[in-house]
Order: structure tokens, then C-alpha cells, then sequence
């Protein structure tokens, strides 16, 4: 039971895709929440969680490609924390497919919206425990708080 | 420090230009204090040049070029014209006057707020070429078509006046109803067309058309069947006929008599009574209409509609008094008496000719007009076999064609000349030849004969055209000798001209011509010779046709409204018809659609009654019929998108403007396009006259190149007109003109909650969030958060007046807070990528008339492109969505602190670090602005082709009389300060040298070739290596430096800058390298001061416990050491970007923000989320 989306976007590459997304007439459901911040490595595990925590049903992670970082900051510090929540997730029994980390360029709003939809598809697709019977992608070891989400 | 003159005009430069280079020099030039008029002769900012930005779709090239324009249009030294180009210049240098013609856009561009809810409603569609292809759109619309812009005020592409409008005598904007049509707009194309002219119904069926006969169309194919759409108007406007008043009812007491409730006299009225008037029609006879009712046959003009019109007429209020024939029942004198104080005199002409050939007063001939007034009024039938009428005009035919319906077997008409040159309509006369009347050309009667006093027969003749030429321009006519022949007659109908009753009316002093009587008026003002009294329509004309009576009733009532409020008669009337559009007509695409056909009833059921005859178009085909049109003049006017525009930013009134400025210096920057002339060759500078500067592009100027070149002329420029002085104006004059929006003052109350009294305002954006988003809706469910004191709708927020309107409730409410929900994002002094130029002008009103008067603190939510925009289709997500985005604004502001203040100073000064004779260009331009330059230098050696190197002695101290301080190189050197107070200490053997310095320009080059300790200390793991580390952070070479674009876009001011050259420079081309660094080095000491930005983050010692990850991931992080052996980490907050990326990785939460707390972001992520029903203490 999808319910929302929360997006954390870096002010510069990543708000410009949304931005960009409007300018160009397409459009996303409204169940998607953008929250804004400086630079994408502003993001750590404990925001992550914390998105999970108030019922995110999905998280992503928008900023820019490597070396394109308006504050000269290197994407290897918001992958590894990308990575570390991904791996406690898993340990919490979530499916750490609902969190995902796009590293798209600057201004391209399609793909902002392609990755948002298919972000929210592969979601609704997890079935809930009652059906869960070895139906990937979401094995049988994903706990109940899973699908409260 | 010099002071600002009081004449600001004296000390502008003008940029001609609207490429990247032009708007690089106007933002430089601002930056450094000059006063500039940017005039670019396009709608928007690096519109139509070769290397525009927005032809180059690179994504850096945007991430840079995007803040570039945004700031340069928002900066409050520019001025921007857009549309605008250089007419005529005089003066000299220093004191230039220009001529500046200013080209319409219909559009206020301070208020459009992109919202394009007039291009949805644009009825016209225009072609225009993009990028090599055609595209369709609407005639409202954004300057770059599928681009954003700057400025993005949307523009109206128009060409003159269709030609059909002006063929109109009425003045019906005929290309803006069939616009309407085109997109199914009945009723708003009805009330366009009542805007000019009534009686629609009538003219949709009997006028002649004169829009048709000059339409476009006719050349490419057949032309626009107009007259059908207007009847399709008529029939089909589901509200019926309202017409609009323009003043109320009873506005105007003066009483205005109308003889005749024709055309003429009933338009007339309509008009006078639109002005406020209640002027009264006098009809002769029992029926209103004048010919409309008695001349018209009814297969032609039905009762019903005719009764109709006249129906909306008397609805309006028009008094039509039947019966009453004036000079026989009233007369004009007993009506001036009544206190009529003007009178129209609209009587037609009724009068029948005579043909005065013997025979003419045997029963059975009839004249036409009792013959139709009978046959329309009453049902007749004719018992005759055959019947003749004699003449070709519209009387003769509309006779005849009514004999055939009243059951005449054989029905002749004789007409004198061609068929070509018959005044009838060419479409009555077609029809009428397939209803079986015969016609008889160049044949006259010459006598008509009769048995018993009944004619039966008539004498005819042919004839032939002479030589000679009448009076009229026709040829005279001879009879054929031996033509004569005789036709069988029983009715005879004389239709050979009307004349007009003028005598009946019994007014004295009526000026009437003697041949035609008719009345005699001047062709302006439609005045008899007697003042007050005005005629118009066929009693003046002649009998002449519907149209052109309406026209004249229009025009005479113009005149009685000048002629009784005392106005000139003749001022503004009779001018020069306007500019017609031309088209091209071999470049028109079209679809092959012909013109539709006008229905008609079979033949046999037409003939034997009076039903009309034309039904109509039906829905589709009227429609097709009005996608026809060629859109002449572009946008039709029909005034759809005035109508939409909540903002009222489209006023189609706009003209071309000529206004003047003056500047001391004047800048052209010519595109590609138009050089004509070999000067393409030369880059850089030319002067042609002294003071006016062309700089000529280069056809392959790269990005980087064009902004050089900017920011080279824009240094140089000023040099001249400020030499050896440096003005500047105090960066505190700009904060009190209000372009920084830095949370670096007090709060006056205090942080508590109870404190807190927030204000929400929510923007409609001109109805384009207010259609989609419910405001109540999301005001019920914010008023329970803690905090808001105040909602309230406000309808436009990046306007003065909204700023004010805001401002005016805080007074009120006590409010200290303001949320404001509207299209900008953030309260940063910073400009990115998405921004956008009504987001800029909301910045600059609040910081006027909220922040800085009244310190409030404001937090701004995005609910149009992150919100109504995007979820058009979703209105109650989009206010679910809404109520969050708000409530976190909300959230967020109720723990925002503000940043602790540190501002200082900086130092004039400047130090180069470099060896080779490339900086040698940036030091004197540097030093020739006045600042002092420190040259360190490791000695230059003369060299042959470069004439800027000097052999330097390798001594201390060395002065050259040109302010650049030669200083020798060092055995090691090491910067320690901050931006803008900086200190270098170089180390000679045992001697220290201490140079204090504001800038530092490094040769990195140089620096990390050297393999002495200079470069360890210096450079890596010092200062200079530290925040130049962050320049390139990748392997692209890409084309502006990171560092150069953080200073377009958020300002930052490290005032360490790099000194690069590369050999394959020509020495003009690192000349102009040097002196656009110089530029960038001046505008960062032009600086008042040095402050922390909002963002800044802050390094509690007393939490860090030295790891230094924050370190790793910030160059500007330094680790520094207890004397008890621990780590602390410490940034210098003037060089702090704030962008965050230490906070993520301190374990111990010792790194803080003021603005995008921990706090914040969660609070944020709360109000997010379907879970927040209120706000949580996090």
C-alpha cells in the first residue's frame, strides 16, 4: 500500500531536474514529497531513516553526477551513506529497493520522472505478506514492518 | 574612496547587445559601481545570438549562463530594455544622448508572471521557424517558445490590421471573431462583433461583404466565407444578443431625435444609446426596419430574425415610435421646441424613378419598392404569365425573385448594360438565373403598350456602349439601329433607382443636391447645413447597401456625441487607414479545405414560398470555414487572453516608444548575424568614434571567450570613466536599496514560542495556483498549527504591490514571521539553476518593504512548479500536497535562528604570485584602479616579441613608478588570514616580510613547479592549496571553473584567484584573460565587506573530538591542535559555502547550521509525510 514518496534533492542539479520536469508540461503523481537541501551529502543515515521512520513508503536520493557537485564535494561520501542505510534496512526487514540514489545531470526532467515512476511501480509491486509466497523481488524474509510502509 | 555625483545619468554606460559578452559587461560594470542601461533589441536576454546559451543546449553552459542573466536583470545599478535599439546618438564622449526606440511587446513585463493561461486561451495561430523548424503556436507566448527566459514576460506577435478588418465599414474585428469561431467561441465571438456593430443576424445575411473581397485567402484559394460566420455568429450564441454599454443608462439628459428606422437610424441609436443617451426614432411607417422590413424580401431577411434584432434593440432601450411621419405629423421645428437638441435624418430613399417612356401609367406597372413592400408585408399571388422588370440593380433582382415566388410563370429582367457591370449582388443574380428568371442584357424599353389601359407588351431595343464617358465613370449607350423587338408583359416593374423623400421632411435651409436629391452633409462629421442636424445612409448616398448605411449611423452618432458635449468635430477622424499586414502568399501552408457552400433549399420548395432560402452553416462547417483564415495580422485581438489575465499585464494598446538616455561611455556588441563588413576579422575592441566601443564577436567565441571579452571591455570601460579612482558605492547603499536578503540582524523579540506570531500568505499567481490549489481548504487545515496567527490570500506576491500588501498586515497582526507560499524557494542570497526572474523580483520587494524596514524573518515555500503546475490534473493532491509543503515552511521557520554576525572590511590591496610575465597585464590594470599591487616574481628576463617584460634586479622593495610593487621570490612563504584580510609571509633566509593583502592572484603553475619547500608550505596543506582544491574537482575540463561559477551564483568571495595561462593563448587573447581576472579581482574589492553567509556552519570545539572526517570531505575544514595534544576541527565562516557536507559526517553533532538544522530537515520530513496530522517536537 504505497501511500508517498520522499525525495531529498540537492538544491542545484537535482531541484533543476524537478524544475525542469514542469517547465516541460510532464507531470508525477502528487503522492511525491520533495525536500530541499543544499547538496545531496547533506543527507546521512539517521535523515534516511528518519524518512522511513514517518512512513515514507519509498526514498529517493536526487543530486548531481560525479564531479558535477556545485560545492566541489565528491559523491563517494552520499554513496557510501546511500549504502550503509541500504544494508540496515535490510537488517531492519525492509526492502532496501525502497530507497534508490539517482545521480542524473543537471535540467533532465524526463528522467526525473521516469525514475519516480518507476520507483513507485516496483513499490506497489511488493506483494503484502498475506500473498508473499517466494514472489521476488521481495523474498519471504522482509518482516511485517514492510508493509506497513 | 571617491563619492557618488549626484547626476547618475552622467555616470552610465549604455550596452548595446544581447549576447553573453554584452550581459557579462553589464554585470561587471554593476558590480564594480556603474551605473548601466542594458538595451537589447530582442523580447529576452540572449535571444537571436549565434552562441546564445539557449541555442547551445550544453548543461553547464546553462548551469552558468542561467544565473548570469538572472542577475545581470535583476541587479539594481542595470536597467533593462528589452525590445529597444539605438535611433540616433549625440554628444560626445562622456556625455552621449540617445535616441531609444522601444518596440511593443503588448505586454507589462514587471507584471506577467509566466503563468500561460492567455496562451491557452489564444485563439490565433503563428508559424515561426525554431532552430531550422516550424512550429504552431499560439500568438501569446514565451519569447524562446520552449525555452524559459529572461525576462519571461510573454510577448504578442502582431502585424498590422487584417485586411478585412479594415475593409470593414463598421470596424468589426473580423480575423479576431473568426478566431473565435476557429475555436468553437460562439457567444465571445458574437460580443466581439457587437463591440463594433448590432443587427448581426441582418448584415450575416444581406451585407456585401467588402472583409471578403480583400481577404488573403481569395489569393491563395477562395476567400473566407466571412458573411456566413457572421450569420453562424448570430444564430448560434447560446445567450442570444447582449450588447455592452459603455456609459449607464440615462447617463446623458440631452433628447436626440432620429428620422427613420432603417439601417442608418437604428444603428444610430444603438450607438447614441450606448454612450448613455435616450434618443428616439421617428418610422413613417407602421413597421421597423426602414428597407430591411419593406425592401428586403423575406426570403432573403426572414421576419423572425429581422424581428429579433430589433427585439435586442428595444431590450437595450431604444425608443421607436411608429406612425409618426416627421414634417407631416410633427414637425422639426415643434421637435426642437420638445428640446430635441440634435437630430439624424435617416429616411432613405424610397422614392421610385420613372423611366419616362410613354406607356409608363397603363395598369400592371408597378414601381418596385410597393411591389416588395407589398409582397414582404402581406402574401400576394400573381396571377401574372409574365412579368418584366426593368433595371439591374438589387431592387430589380429582389423583385423579380420575389414575382417567381408569388406564382408568376415567366419572369424577365431587362437590364441596359453587361451582366459584368450589373450593381445587383453577383450571388442574388446567380440564384436567380437558376430560379428561371430570364435576363435580357444591354436591352432598354423604349416604349410600353397596352389594350384597354393594360399592358401587354413592351418595345425594346438594344444597345451598345459609346465612346463617350458620363458623369460616373460609365460609357454612354446607343441604341443598335434595327434591335428593336418586342417582349409579352402583363406586370411591369420599374426598378431603375430610388430617390430620397428629403422635401417630405420640410426642414428649411436643407442644403439637397438638385439631380439625385439627396441630402447634402460634409463627409466627415455627417452634418447637414444646418448645425445639429447630420443625415447619413442612403438619403445622402443613393441607394447604396446596408453596410455602408450602418457605417454612416456610427460615424453621425459620433458626431452628436462631439456635436452635445461641445467637442471638436474633427479631430482624430478621417486619418490614414492603418498599416494592412502583408503576408507572403507563396510561403502560406494550408489545408486544402475550400470554401464551405452555403446550404440552400431545394429548388422547387423554394420557389413557391418566402422561406429563406440559405439555411445556415451547420457546427463542423463553420468551424473548418473559420480554420481557413490565413490569421493576417497574427494575434486577432479578440481579446481572449486580456480576458484571462488576472494580473492584467496585456494591454494591446501598446505602442512603439522613443525615450532618451544619456551615458558617459557606449558599448555596442553586435551578433554574429549582423556583421557585414570585414571588420569579423579583428577580435577585441575597435573604436570607431571616440567613446562608442563595438566590440565584434567572433564567430567561433566559445562560452568562456565571450565572457573574457565581457568582462575584459567591461574593465577597461571602466578604467575610462573613472580613472585613477575608485568609486565605488558602499555595499551598505545597496543593502538599503535592497538586494541582500542576509538573516545577519537580531531578532527583536525573543525565540520563545509565544513569541513566534506567523504569518502565512498564500499567492493565487494571477488564478494559476488558485485554480488548481484550494486556498480555504489549506488555510482550515494550517490555522491549527502553532505559531500562525494569520492566514490570507494574496494575488500577486513579486510585485510592489503585493510586498505591500504583505506589509501592511504585519502592522496589523503583530506579525514577526512571514511564511509566504508562492513560486520562490529559499530566503538565501543566492541564485540557481531553476531560478527565475519573478522569483528575484519577490526577493527585492520583501527585502524593501518586509526585511529590512521591519526585520522579519521570511521563509519561502515553492507551491506552483513544485505543486500547482505539476499537478494540474490532480487538484485535490496538489492541495493535500500543498497544506504540507506550508505546514513545513511553517515548521522550519519556527526554528530558524539567525546566524551570528561577522563582517569585515577588506584591504585594498593585492599580492601576485607568479613568475612569468602574464600577470604582469593583470597587476598594472589592478594598480591603475588604485589598489596596491605586491608583484612576487622570481625576475623576469626580457624577452624579444613580448613588450610587456622588464628585467628586475632580484632585490627587496622595488618600486616602479607605477604602484606595482616588485617583490622578490621567496625561500618559503606561507598565507595566513581570511577573505579579504589576508597576510603572506615570506621568508627570506632570516628576514620575514609581512604583505598584508585583500586579493591573492596565484600562478598555480608556477607555484607547484617550484620543488622548494614554497610549494609545501604555500600550497598544498596551506590556505591557497586549500580553497584552490576546490576549483576543479573533476578531470572534465569543463568550461568555467567551479569557483567562477560559485561567484555568479551564490556569491562566494574567497578572494583567492588563479592566474591561468596556457601557451597556446595569443597574447591579445591573455591580455584580455588578465584584464577580465582583473575585473573579477576588483568587484570582489569593491566589496564593503566580508560577512558569513546564512548557511555558514558552526564548529562547536567543545563537541568535536578531532576524528576529522568533516576535514575529509571540506577543504576549508582545518584541523587544528589543543596544547594538550587533542584535535579540533575550525572553518573560518567567511569561507564556509554552507553547503552541509561536514554536518552529515560529525559523529558527535559538534557541527551546526542556523538555517537547515538537523532539526529543520527532520521537521521537514515530518510535515512531508501522510503521518503529520500537527506539528511534533523533534
Amino acid at each position: 500500500m504505497y501511500t508517498e514518496l520522499l525525495v531529498f534533492a540537492c538544491n542545484w542539479d537535482g531541484w533543476s531536474c524537478i524544475e525542469t520536469a514542469t517547465n516541460l508540461g510532464l507531470s508525477y503523481p502528487a503522492s511525491v514529497k520533495v525536500v530541499r537541501v543544499s547538496c545531496i551529502s547533506r543527507i546521512n543515515v539517521g535523515l534516511i531513516l528518519k524518512a522511513f521512520e514517518f512512513g515514507a513508503a519509498g526514498v529517493m536520493l536526487l543530486g548531481c553526477e560525479q564531479g558535477k557537485c556545485h560545492f566541489g564535494v565528491g559523491s563517494e561520501y552520499i554513496t557510501r551513506e546511500y549504502e550503509k542505510a541500504r544494508r540496515i534496512l535490510n537488517m531492519l526487514g525492509i526492502w532496501e529497493g525502497r530507497l534508490i540514489l539517482v545521480q542524473i545531470p543537471a535540467f533532465d526532467g524526463h528522467e526525473f520522472v521516469r525514475q519516480v515512476t518507476k520507483l513507485i511501480t516496483e513499490i506497489t509491486q511488493i506483494p503484502s505478506p498475506k500473498y508473499a509466497r517466494g514472489i521476488s523481488p521481495r523474498p519471504a524474509q522482509y518482516s511485517k514492518v514492510d508493509s506497513y510502509l | 574612496m571617491g563619492t557618488r555625483t549626484d547626476s547618475r545619468v552622467s555616470e552610465s554606460v549604455a550596452i548595446i547587445g544581447s549576447s553573453i559578452a554584452a550581459i557579462q559587461a553589464a554585470l561587471t560594470l554593476a558590480q564594480m559601481g556603474v551605473q548601466v542601461n542594458l538595451l537589447t533589441g530582442t523580447a529576452a536576454l540572449g535571444q537571436g545570438a549565434n552562441t546564445s546559451p539557449l541555442v547551445n543546449k550544453c548543461s553547464l553552459n546553462q548551469r552558468f549562463l542561467w544565473p548570469l542573466f538572472l542577475q545581470a536583470s535583476s541587479h539594481p545599478l542595470i536597467t533593462l530594455y528589452t525590445n529597444a535599439e539605438i535611433e540616433s546618438i549625440q554628444g560626445t564622449k562622456g556625455d552621449f544622448n540617445i535616441q531609444v526606440i522601444k518596440y511593443p511587446r503588448y505586454i507589462h513585463e514587471d507584471l506577467c508572471t509566466g503563468c500561460g493561461r492567455c496562451q491557452v486561451e489564444c485563439s490565433a495561430k503563428v508559424t515561426s521557424v525554431l532552430g531550422g523548424q516550424k512550429v504552431t503556436h499560439a500568438a501569446i507566448h514565451t519569447p524562446l517558445l520552449e525555452e524559459r527566459s529572461v525576462p519571461s514576460a510573454y510577448v504578442i506577435d502582431k502585424n498590422g490590421f487584417a485586411p478585412c478588418h479594415v475593409a470593414c465599414p463598421l470596424g468589426i474585428n473580423v480575423q479576431g471573431f473568426i478566431s473565435l469561431l476557429s475555436n468553437g467561441k460562439i457567444d465571445r465571438a458574437l460580443a466581439l462583433i457587437n463591440e463594433a456593430a448590432p443587427l448581426s443576424g441582418i448584415l450575416g445575411r444581406v451585407c456585401t461583404h467588402p472583409c471578403e473581397d480583400n481577404c488573403n485567402r481569395g489569393k491563395v484559394d477562395s476567400a473566407v466565407s466571412i458573411r456566413a460566420l457572421h450569420r453562424y455568429a448570430a444564430d448560434n450564441a447560446s445567450r442570444g444578443i447582449k450588447y455592452s454599454r459603455r456609459y449607464p443608462v440615462g447617463s446623458r439628459k440631452e433628447k436626440i431625435a432620429i428620422v427613420g428606422s432603417g439601417p442608418a437610424g437604428l444603428t444610430a441609436a444603438w450607438e447614441l444609446t450606448r454612450l448613455g443617451y435616450s434618443p428616439t426614432i421617428f418610422e413613417s411607417h407602421g413597421v421597423i426596419g426602414g428597407m430591411l422590413a419593406t425592401g428586403i424580401p423575406r426570403f432573403r431577411l426572414p421576419r423572425e430574425i429581422r424581428e429579433r434584432e430589433i427585439e435586442s434593440l428595444t431590450e437595450l432601450g431604444i425608443d421607436i415610435r411608429t406612425g409618426i411621419t416627421v414634417g407631416r405629423d410633427v414637425t422639426f421645428s415643434y421637435l426642437k421646441e420638445r428640446g430635441y437638441r440634435a437630430f439624424f435624418l435617416s429616411i432613405g430613399a424610397e422614392l421610385n424613378n420613372k423611366i419616362d417612356i410613354p406607356g409608363e401609367e397603363l395598369d400592371g406597372v408597378v414601381d418596385c419598392m410597393s411591389l416588395l413592400l407589398t409582397l414582404n408585408l402581406k402574401v400576394v399571388t400573381f396571377a401574372g404569365q409574365n412579368v418584366v422588370a426593368i433595371g439591374g440593380g438589387n431592387a430589380a433582382i429582389d423583385a423579380a425573385r420575389s414575382a417567381v415566388r408569388s406564382g408568376a410563370r415567366g419572369v424577365t429582367i431587362l437590364y441596359r448594360r453587361t451582366q459584368a457591370e450589373m450593381p445587383a449582388n453577383i450571388e442574388e443574380v446567380r440564384e436567380g438565373i437558376k430560379e428561371g428568371i430570364k435576363i435580357e442584357y444591354n436591352t432598354v424599353p423604349v416604349e410600353i403598350m397596352g389594350d384597354a389601359g393594360r399592358v401587354n407588351r413592351i418595345r425594346c431595343q438594344q444597345t451598345r456602349p459609346t465612346e463617350e464617358i458620363m458623369e460616373g465613370g460609365a460609357h454612354g449607350l446607343e441604341p443598335i439601329p434595327g434591335t428593336e423587338f418586342l417582349i409579352e408583359a402583363d406586370h411591369v416593374v420599374v426598378a431603375v433607382g430610388q430617390i430620397p423623400n428629403a422635401s417630405q421632411l420640410k426642414i428649411e435651409n436643407l442644403a439637397i443636391s438638385p439631380g439625385t436629391s439627396t441630402i447634402q452633409v460634409n463627409p466627415l462629421t455627417f452634418e447637414t447645413s444646418i448645425p445639429g442636424v447630420f443625415a447619413g445612409g442612403d438619403c445622402v448616398t443613393g441607394p447604396n447597401n446596408v453596410v455602408e448605411a450602418m457605417a454612416a449611423g456610427l460615424k453621425a452618432s459620433d458626431s452628436i456625441n462631439r456635436y452635445l458635449l461641445g467637442q471638436d468635430m474633427v479631430a482624430g477622424r478621417g486619418l490614414e487607414p492603418p498599416k494592412i499586414a502583408e503576408i507572403d502568399i507563396g510561403a502560406v501552408e494550408v489545408l486544402p479545405y475550400e470554401r464551405a457552400r452555403m446550404p440552400v433549399i431545394w429548388l422547387k420548395k423554394r420557389i413557391s414560398s418566402f422561406e429563406e432560402t440559405t439555411t445556415g452553416l451547420s457546427a463542423r462547417a463553420a468551424q473548418r470555414e473559420a480554420q481557413r483564415c490565413l490569421n493576417c495580422a497574427l494575434c486577432s485581438q479578440c481579446m481572449e487572453c486580456t480576458r484571462v489575465c488576472e494580473m492584467n499585464a496585456v494591454f494591446h494598446d501598446d505602442s512603439v516608444k522613443h525615450f532618451e538616455i544619456g551615458s558617459k561611455v557606449i558599448l555596442k556588441f553586435p551578433s554574429v548575424d549582423l556583421k557585414s563588413d570585414a571588420s569579423a576579422a579583428n577580435h577585441g575592441k575597435e573604436d570607431t568614434v571616440d567613446g562608442i566601443h563595438v566590440v565584434s564577436p567572433n564567430g567561433n567565441d566559445d562560452l568562456t571567450r565571450q565572457v573574457v571579452k565581457g568582462m575584459a571591455v567591461a574593465f577597461k570601460t571602466a578604467i575610462e570613466i573613472k580613472p585613477n579612482e575608485v568609486e565605488g558605492i558602499q555595499e551598505q547603499e545597496l543593502l538599503e536599496t535592497g538586494i541582500v536578503l542576509k538573516h545577519d540582524h537580531p531578532i527583536p523579540e525573543e525565540t520563545e514560542d509565544k513569541c513566534q506570531r506567523i504569518g502565512v500568505f498564500l499567492c493565487r499567481c494571477g488564478g494559476s495556483i488558485s485554480s488548481v490549489i484550494d486556498f480555504r481548504t489549506v488555510a482550515r487545515k494550517l490555522s491549527g498549527l502553532p505559531g500562525v496567527i494569520y492566514i490570507r490570500e494574496i494575488a500577486q506576491a513579486c510585485t510592489e504591490a503585493g510586498a505591500r500588501e504583505i506589509e501592511s498586515q504585519l502592522a496589523e497582526w503583530q506579525l514577526n514571521r512571514v511564511v509566504l507560499a508562492a513560486c520562490r524557494c529559499c530566503n538565501l542570497d543566492q541564485v540557481c539553476y531553476s531560478c527565475t526572474d519573478r522569483r528575484m523580483m519577490c526577493q527585492k520587494y520583501l527585502n524593501q518593504y518586509l526585511i529590512l524596514p521591519h526585520k522579519t524573518i521570511v521563509e519561502f515555500v515553492n507551491i506552483r512548479e513544485q505543486c500547482a503546475w505539476v499537478h494540474k490534473d490532480d487538484p485535490q493532491g496538489a492541495t493535500r500536497k500543498a497544506v504540507k509543503i506550508i505546514s513545513s515552511g511553517v515548521s522550519r521557520i519556527r526554528l530558524t535562528t539567525l546566524a551570528t554576525h561577522q563582517n569585515t572590511s577588506i584591504l585594498h590591496s593585492v599580492i601576485i604570485i607568479g613568475g612569468k610575465p602574464t600577470g604582469i597585464n593583470a597587476a598594472k590594470a589592478l594598480a591603475s584602479q588604485g589598489y596596491r599591487v605586491n608583484y612576487v616574481s622570481r625576475g623576469i628576463v626580457k624577452q624579444g616579441n613580448h613588450e610587456h617584460s622588464e628585467v628586475i634586479p632580484p632585490t627587496p622593495g622595488h618600486l616602479n613608478e607605477e604602484e606595482v610593487t616588485i617583490v622578490p621570490w621567496p625561500d618559503a612563504m606561507e598565507l595566513h588570514g581570511t577573505p579579504g584580510n589576508y597576510e603572506a609571509v615570506l621568508k627570506y633566509g632570516s628576514l620575514f616580510k609581512r604583505v598584508p593583502a585583500g586579493a591573492v592572484l596565484v600562478d598555480i603553475q608556477e607555484l607547484t613547479k617550484d620543488p622548494s619547500p614554497l610549494v609545501t608550505t604555500a600550497y598544498s596543506g596551506g590556505l591557497i592549496g586549500r580553497i584552490l582544491s576546490r576549483r576543479n574537482n573533476s578531470d572534465d575540463i569543463t568550461d568555467i571553473a567551479n569557483d567562477f561559477l560559485r561567484e555568479v551564483t551564490i556569491k562566494e568571495a574567497s578572494g583567492i584567484f588563479v592566474l591561468a595561462h596556457d601557451g597556446d593563448k595569443s597574447l591579445q587573447e591573455q591580455v584580455l584573460h588578465e584584464l577580465a581576472l582583473a575585473a573579477r579581482v576588483s568587484t570582489f574589492l569593491e566589496k564593503a565587506s566580508i560577512s558569513s553567509r546564512a548557511t555558514a556552519v558552526n564548529i562547536d570545539s567543545k563537541l568535536c573530538r578531532g576524528c576529522g572526517d568533516c576535514a575529509d570531505v571540506c577543504p576549508y575544514i582545518e584541523m587544528k591542535g589543543r596544547e594538550d595534544g587533542t584535535a579540533y576541527a575550525s572553518v573560518d565562516k567567511a569561507l564556509c559555502i554552507g553547503c552541509g557536507a561536514c554536518i552529515a559526517r560529525c559523529p558527535t553533532g559538534a557541527i551546526t547550521q542556523p538555517i537547515q538544522s538537523d532539526k529543520q530537515i527532520i521537521s521537514t520530513v515530518h510535515s512531508m509525510l501522510h503521518t503529520s496530522k500537527k506539528l511534533v517536537e523533534v
